[in-house]
């Protein structure tokens, strides 16, 4: 029984104020315990009477607003309306509404100070962002828990659905399972990551350049003498090797790790989900509704091309999940007819492109510009007149230029926006290329963008917002692309069908 | 099955949002954004203040160093009022649009079966005013979130209780 209504705009509980005094306290001591250490540690650094003083300002100053953001947080519950209403803000007030109906979780926490005081945290999930607008700091246990029955009173539909997506994961597997053989699992392992492989390499090397230095410093070497070292054939082919064998350790390393962690990766689907797993020593088990898919990204670079295999990325919507790892799930070498029953369990069809936008010139011109002559001119700057012993590399900032300029017209090439029936693909990438599925009733909310000196030659960019995260496409003829946004806003609109 | 059809869609019977007009913010609402705009200004001469006290080599250049701090407001206040008044918002039967941007203009849509929640902000510059701007929540994170400034507060919050009477219906 509920003795409590929360019709009318009520206060946290009144301790609730320390709460909040010590959540200011707890935040000012993370943020300076260095020179609160060196405060208390040398005492005669600072005058004693202004330590005093200072630590008298911050608790008066603490309190007062603590006291004044627990007199200004009010919520309630609006029965006729089907609503949840929070208050609060001192200067800049705050009112937040939340239908009952979008409420999916209501959890009760407690931090150590919390439990020593009685009281609950409140904390309010809704589908997708963060919700930290509906978070009640301090209420008793007893209203605490009618305060969760008193919201969830709606969401008891949303409870249903989980509890049949439990029971048809019990469910005998329909179709086959997908497995990925330990040969995939080797091609994926040394076919993939090369450019964090690259980052790595150039980290090494100077690191390794700052040992040299070290080890110069500490005089164990000497500059002379490394420097009056011709650089002739050998030491090049050295230099090669070595670089060489940092890159295949890369490799290496990489396999090894993706084996053990992917080892046995295999699929099973079920009525409207898909059971993951993977693992060499503990067997990782993730359940994937299909319904709950946000975004799916394939990624393939040249050499998993040729090697017939391809990385799968699936995002999904993080509700329910508190754990963010799993909104996220990745599917390593898989081969082409696998990859495409996939795609058929979880959109229902594959994928054929009515349509192809691709970007406007300017866009390499732009890509060129900004990454490529903008560092370049800075450099010849700095190298031309203030820091003239740069000079000497000017031949490296052309051999930039060139490489910036290959890697944006490969980049170019590959930008393109794929267009079907009910989905759209954002294709980008240089070695690694990516394709992202989006489904078109799973948008969230979609943003135009015109620069106005674009305005004449018609062309713009578009993002769209999903639950999965946004997908841009820069630069194309904005004139399609607002009859595509307009089509795709009839097709949310005019449909019955839950996104979720 | 049965009732199930799939025609194709003539683009010219779709409703086009591009030629729509927009409604503008309230008038007043400019003068919180110069309010605003003098604050931060007033700060930073304050800052100017303090660096040419301690550091009197720099004196000598005071006249180039105001001169550059009034452009510098001026051509901040000319893009603010660019900024005003390219702003904009329409409330249609099934999404809310809001227009804005000084060179780039940004268009975001969002349909009403795709918002959680809504919030009301009403700083305590927009109060003198009787100013409050709204905030629209979708699940897409916190770049899809949709902020509409300077609306009255009557408004305000009409404008929520209709959103959420949208959201309450499709259940």
């Amino acid at each position: 029984m509920i003795h409590t209504t929360f019709n009318e705009p009520q206060r946290q509980s009144k301790l609730g104020f320390f709460v909040l005094f010590f959540k200011y306290v707890y935040g000012l001591i993370k943020a300076m315990w260095i020179t609160i250490f060196i405060v208390f540690a040398r005492p005669h650094v600072f005058h004693t009477l202004y330590v005093i003083a200072a630590i008298i300002a911050i608790i008066v100053y603490f309190g007062t607003i603590s006291a004044l953001n627990y007199y200004f947080f009010t919520f309630y519950i609006d029965q006729n309306k089907n609503e949840f209403i929070v208050s609060h803000g001192i200067f800049n007030k705050t009112k937040t509404i939340i239908n009952l109906s979008k409420i999916q979780q209501v959890n009760l926490k407690q931090n150590f100070l919390q439990k020593i005081l009685n009281l609950y945290a409140v904390e309010i999930d809704s589908a997708g962002s963060d919700e930290k607008e509906g978070k009640i700091v301090a209420i008793s246990a007893k209203l605490a828990n009618e305060l969760k029955v008193s919201l969830l009173q709606q969401a008891s539909l949303v409870k249903e659905e989980v509890v049949r997506e439990i029971l048809a994961a019990q469910t005998p597997k329909l179709s086959n399972k997908i497995q990925i053989s330990f040969f995939n699992l080797v091609k994926y392992g040394i076919s993939s990551n090369y450019v964090r492989n690259f980052g790595f390499i150039i980290v090494g090397f100077f690191g390794l350049y700052e040992k040299f230095d070290q080890l110069e410093k500490a005089e164990i070497i000497n500059r002379q003498e490394i420097e009056s070292v011709t650089i002739d054939n050998d030491n090049i082919t050295l230099l090669v090797f070595f670089l060489l064998i940092i890159m295949l350790l890369g490799i290496f390393l990489n396999l090894i790790y993706n084996v053990i962690k992917y080892f046995n990766f295999r699929i099973e689907p079920q009525e409207k989900s898909l059971v993951f797993m993977q693992g060499l020593f503990t067997t990782n088990t993730v359940l994937l509704s299909t319904q709950k898919v946000q975004l799916v990204k394939i990624s393939q670079n040249l050499l998993q091309n040729k090697l017939k295999i391809s990385e799968l990325k699936i995002k999904q919507s993080v509700g329910m999940e508190t754990n963010t790892r799993e909104s996220s799930l990745l599917v390593p070498g898989i081969d082409n007819n696998d990859k495409d029953q996939i795609f058929k369990l979880i959109f229902d069809n594959i994928f054929q492109a009515n349509e192809i936008l691709k970007p406007n010139f300017r866009k390499l011109v732009f890509t060129i510009f900004i990454f490529g002559i903008i560092p370049s001119t800075i450099f010849f700057i700095i190298s031309n007149f203030l820091i003239v012993q740069l000079q000497e590399y000017q031949n490296f900032a052309f051999g930039y230029l060139v490489i910036v300029g290959l890697f944006a017209t490969i980049y170019f090439k590959n930008y393109k926006l794929f267009l079907a029936d009910n989905f759209l693909v954002k294709q980008s990438g240089i070695w690694d290329i990516e394709q992202e599925f989006v489904q078109v009733n799973k948008i969230q909310a979609i943003t135009t963008s015109q620069l106005f000196w674009h305005k004449t030659a018609n062309i713009g960019s578009l993002t769209i917002h999903t639950a999965g995260g946004n997908i841009d496409f820069d630069l194309g003829n904005f004139e399609r692309i607002n009859e595509l946004v307009n089509i795709w806003l009839y097709q949310i609109e005019s449909s019955e069908k839950v996104w979720q | 099955m049965n009732s199930f059809t799939n025609t194709a869609i003539d683009i010219n019977t779709i409703p086009s949002f591009q030629q729509l007009q927009f409604l503008p913010l309230e008038k007043r609402f400019f003068k919180v954004i110069v309010l605003n705009t003098l604050l931060l200004y007033a700060l930073l001469a304050v800052a100017l203040a303090f660096v040419l006290y301690f550091k009197q080599d720099f004196l000598p250049y005071i006249g180039l160093i105001i001169s550059v701090y009034l452009l510098l407001l001026v051509s901040t206040l000319f893009l603010c009022n660019i900024s005003f008044n390219k702003r904009g918002y329409i409330i249609r039967e099934f999404d809310i649009i809001y227009r804005s941007g000084i060179l780039a203009t940004n268009t975001m849509i969002v349909p009403f079966s795709r918002i959680q929640h809504v919030a009301i902000h009403e700083s305590a510059i927009n109060r003198f005013f009787g100013l409050a701007e709204i905030e629209v929540f979708t699940a897409g994170g916190i770049s899809s979130d949709l902020v509409i400034p300077g609306l009255n507060k009557d408004d305000a919050e009409r404008i929520n209780q209709f959103l959420l009477s949208k959201i309450a219906v499709e259940i």
